[in-house]
């Protein structure tokens, strides 16, 4: 049971907190901020569907994603039926825990969604930043504190805003994340309808029962036959289609390396 | 109480009393002739969204509870500070106000510290950068795992609140730990996100199942120690 009930209608937020959306630009420089302090090991190349992580897994790092989407997903131990994802990584930001931090074992997975290409920040070099100081140093302290503000607003939204709002956020926070695109012009989403409800924090069926409505108010329009779904909304049209180009691989896969691009 | 009843405190990673008091004392090695030292019963608010964010707060003793309120007045509770971690220093960093509030939910101590010193001791380099990421790093684990608030439900919520509070208590002999929360129900149930009425009956469901103990009259709680863990929250 889900106690945390979003309100019928959305707060205004009175945060002066200065959350800036997600955009590649930002991400863009952020990496490279990163390379330029030279806190990245080589990055690794997941194929869509490939464990970044297991629960539990000995492998501790701190990753950065530069491509791609990468999910986090827990199953509960007490309700099997909760496995789920619970948050999603955009390009430029960090997930994973560093080794040099208490020794708890890590109770979610890593999955990668799409073809990503993620950097483990090696935490030798990490230490060695914090421990110089110097602006080196002040930007990871940076990093932590700005992916954590965005951790903890993104998880207050669930009392802030309600979820036909954070459904409609989430589509419009993909779009701007994938940009491939199917012959026809859709934004392809490597999510299930069950994937986003879990996201959301609710039922499959509250998804459905949200979407019904969202079709009767003329907002999206849904076509079963063609696998599509459009939105309209203040950034203009949208063409979704849902795309499952994996089956989730039962192993780890052997990353490899690629030239930085 | 049967065994199986029971909530695994000590084997819990919430409960990790050893690594609290070892960064409070990398803390307190730090700051032990900065700042001043301010003593404050429950309930008094130390933060708010009017404070300046110049100020930063290290967690000496006691539990400190972070709230964000809404325009409504509805209080979201987002985290709780115990011994050896700070707060308040993130609106500076960030360049943007505070956008918390922070209150004792026991009776603390703090001591507050210049945000530009936390900085400029980043800056040089050497402890204050490390103690700063590691909690920013727990902060972003348990903020994506523990902390979940979608997916645990409001009972749950609860054992882990009362857990991070008991943090700050000791437990007795058999482990088990009273903690004197005096916090009205009201105000828990606030700090929880749910109803008051909600949270009459999650606390007689936990009591039923002895997974928590609640004397209202004085206000205390008891958790019981571990023996073979129920497989927790």
């Amino acid at each position: 049971m889900l106690s945390f009930m979003a309100p019928p209608t959305a707060e205004r937020e009175p945060s002066r907190a200065a959350i800036l959306p997600w955009s590649k630009d930002r991400a863009r420089a952020t990496i490279a901020e990163w390379h330029h302090n030279s806190l990245l090991a080589v990055p690794e190349y997941y194929p869509a569907g490939a464990n970044i992580f297991r629960p539990g897994s000995e492998r501790r790092s701190l990753f950065l994603l530069d491509q791609g989407l990468v999910a986090l997903e827990r199953t509960e131990q007490r309700l099997q039926t909760r496995s789920a994802m619970f948050a999603l990584c955009l390009p430029g930001q960090m997930f994973g825990r560093s080794s040099s931090v208490d020794e708890i074992a890590i109770p979610y997975s890593a999955i990668a969604l799409m073809p990503s290409v993620v950097y483990a920040i090696s935490s030798h070099k990490l230490m060695n930043a914090l421990t110089k100081g110097g602006n080196a140093g002040l930007f990871v302290v940076h990093q932590y504190a700005q992916n954590l503000l965005s951790a903890v607003m993104r998880a207050r939204e669930v009392s802030t805003r309600n979820t036909r709002q954070r459904f409609e956020q989430l589509l419009l926070d993909l779009a701007l994340v994938l940009d491939r695109r199917t012959l026809t012009g859709s934004i392809g989403l490597p999510l299930k309808d069950k994937d986003m409800a879990s996201l959301l924090g609710i039922s499959p069926e509250q998804l459905s029962v949200i979407k019904r409505k969202m079709a009767s108010d003329n907002v999206i329009c849904c076509s079963h036959q063609k696998n599509e779904m459009v939105m309209k909304s203040g950034a203009g049209t949208l063409k979704f289609c849902k795309i499952y180009p994996f089956r989730r691989k039962a192993l780890l896969p052997r990353a490899k390396s690629i030239p930085y691009c | 109480m049967t065994a199986e009843h029971t909530i695994a405190i000590d084997s819990h990673p919430d409960w990790n009393r050893d690594d609290l008091s070892q960064r409070l004392a990398d803390w307190q090695h730090l700051v032990s002739l900065l700042g001043t030292v301010r003593k404050c019963n429950p309930g008094v608010v130390l933060l708010g969204p009017d404070s300046s964010a110049d100020k930063f707060y290290l967690v000496e003793s006691g539990v400190i509870a972070l709230t964000h309120q809404l325009s409504s007045g509805r209080q979201i509770f987002t985290a709780l500070r115990r011994p050896g971690e700070i707060f308040g220093h993130g609106g500076y960093l960030l360049h943007h106000g505070i956008n918390l509030s922070a209150s004792s939910v026991t009776h603390s101590v703090v001591r507050v510290l210049s945000s530009q010193w936390l900085i400029d001791e980043v800056r040089r380099g050497g402890k204050a950068g490390v103690l700063l990421s590691r909690q920013h790093e727990r902060d972003l684990f348990e903020a994506a795992a523990l902390n979940d608030l979608v997916h645990l439900d409001a009972g749950s919520r609860l054992e882990r609140f009362l857990l991070h509070v008991a943090s700050a208590f000791k437990p007795d002999p058999s482990g088990e730990v009273r903690l004197t929360v005096p916090l009205t129900d009201s105000c828990i149930a606030g700090l929880l996100g749910i109803s008051a009425q909600q949270f009459s009956a999650i606390k007689r469901k936990l009591s039923r199942e002895s997974r928590v103990q609640h004397f209202p009259e004085d206000r205390m709680w008891v958790l019981p120690g571990s023996g073979a863990a129920r497989s927790g929250i």
